[in-house]
């Protein structure tokens, strides 16, 4: 039996702005996509430690780019979903989708 | 007019401040968005947000030395102040209790050092809070497998380095607002005074613990591959 590697509601969320922003995955754009569909104000640093934690559990894969001058020579580091993270993301989303039918409060797009 | 580079102060925070690994990524990134369209707040929040999230990860992932830290300064030590009196007069009473309690006497100093905090004389004792310290230290090395004496050593002398800066500031503040604190806060004055010692011990923790900085955590990658 495998382990299953639970996902917290903001590691989704840095999986899902990886899958939507595709190659050019990194710190930034990452940040960005989670502020334009999320509504609030994203820290980078909270970013990267939650992409840390996912590389760590192998759901996550991370190579860096070459250094820019405009970044004060330093590289991008881009970041992708394993098969194994991609696994893990479909299976929450089929988790929250059994948990979320039938529940009255939730139907209508009203709080 | 919009300034190009972002505060220097708040760059060396984010050089020397933020645990765990990416942290040049990190930098190049918040330089990029600064330069492009983002204010000096806007730098700082992220440069805040990264220290704290950089030790909220280190905690998730060093668990069992944050858990030993509190267990420690705000557990064990607390948790004996309260039993000690009764200890001393209900409990120990035949020889084998009497050798007990000859071995524990050994350690009374630092449990001393502990009731005189929590007594609220904190100030007073600095040279006993460093013998807590050491000792918390002491017992955290000796559960490492990979003890070395090394890191030991240098666990002790930066819990000690800023356990001194701290009680230097600690002081201070004393000095100046004590009085009205202590009048106001009363009985959890006496729990806020463990924020130091707790502090130094979590920082004497981490220099302590195997690979504790990323260089090091480099050059061991660089060995094994």
């Amino acid at each position: 039996m495998t382990t299953r590697a639970y996902l917290g509601e903001f590691e989704l969320m840095v999986m899902l702005a990886l899958l939507r922003i595709g190659e050019n995955a990194y710190g930034v754009p990452i940040s960005r996509e989670i502020e334009a569909h999320g509504g609030r104000e994203v820290a980078v640093g909270s970013v990267y430690a939650t992409l840390e934690r996912l590389e760590q559990k192998g759901l996550v894969a991370s190579s860096l780019g070459d250094p820019t001058p405009e970044r004060g020579g330093r590289a991008k580091r881009y970041f992708q979903l394993t098969p194994r993270g991609l696994r893990e993301v479909r299976k929450t989303r089929q988790a929250l989708i059994r948990l979320w039918q039938g529940l009255p409060e939730l139907e209508g797009g009203r709080a | 007019m919009k300034v190009s580079q972002p505060p220097a102060s708040a760059s060396w925070l984010l050089e020397h401040l933020v645990l765990g690994e990416k942290n040049e990524a990190l930098a190049g990134d918040l330089l990029e968005e600064f330069q492009r369209r983002r204010s000096v707040a806007w730098y700082w929040r992220q440069v805040l947000g990264a220290i704290f999230a950089g030790f909220a990860n280190e905690m998730r992932a060093e668990w069992s030395s944050a858990g030993y830290v509190v267990a420690w300064t705000f557990g064990f030590a607390a948790i004996w102040t309260f039993v000690a009196p009764y200890f001393w007069e209900y409990v120990v009473r035949s020889a084998p209790q009497r050798l007990f309690v000859w071995l524990a006497e050994n350690h009374a100093l630092v449990f001393l050092i502990v009731q005189r905090v929590i007594s609220g004389r904190v100030l007073d004792d600095y040279g006993s809070n460093l013998l807590f310290l050491s000792t918390g230290i002491i017992f955290y090395s000796a559960g490492i497998r990979s003890f070395s004496l090394r890191r030991f050593l240098r666990g002790v002398l930066v819990g000690l380095l800023i356990f001194a800066v701290e009680d230097f500031v600690f002081g201070f503040v004393m000095g100046l607002y004590g009085l009205a604190l202590w009048r106001f806060i009363g009985f959890c004055w006496t729990w806020f005074s463990w924020l130091p010692l707790f502090i130094a011990v979590l920082s004497s923790m981490w220099m302590a613990r195997p690979h504790w900085t990323r260089s090091e955590a480099r050059q061991s990658s660089r060995a094994i591959s």
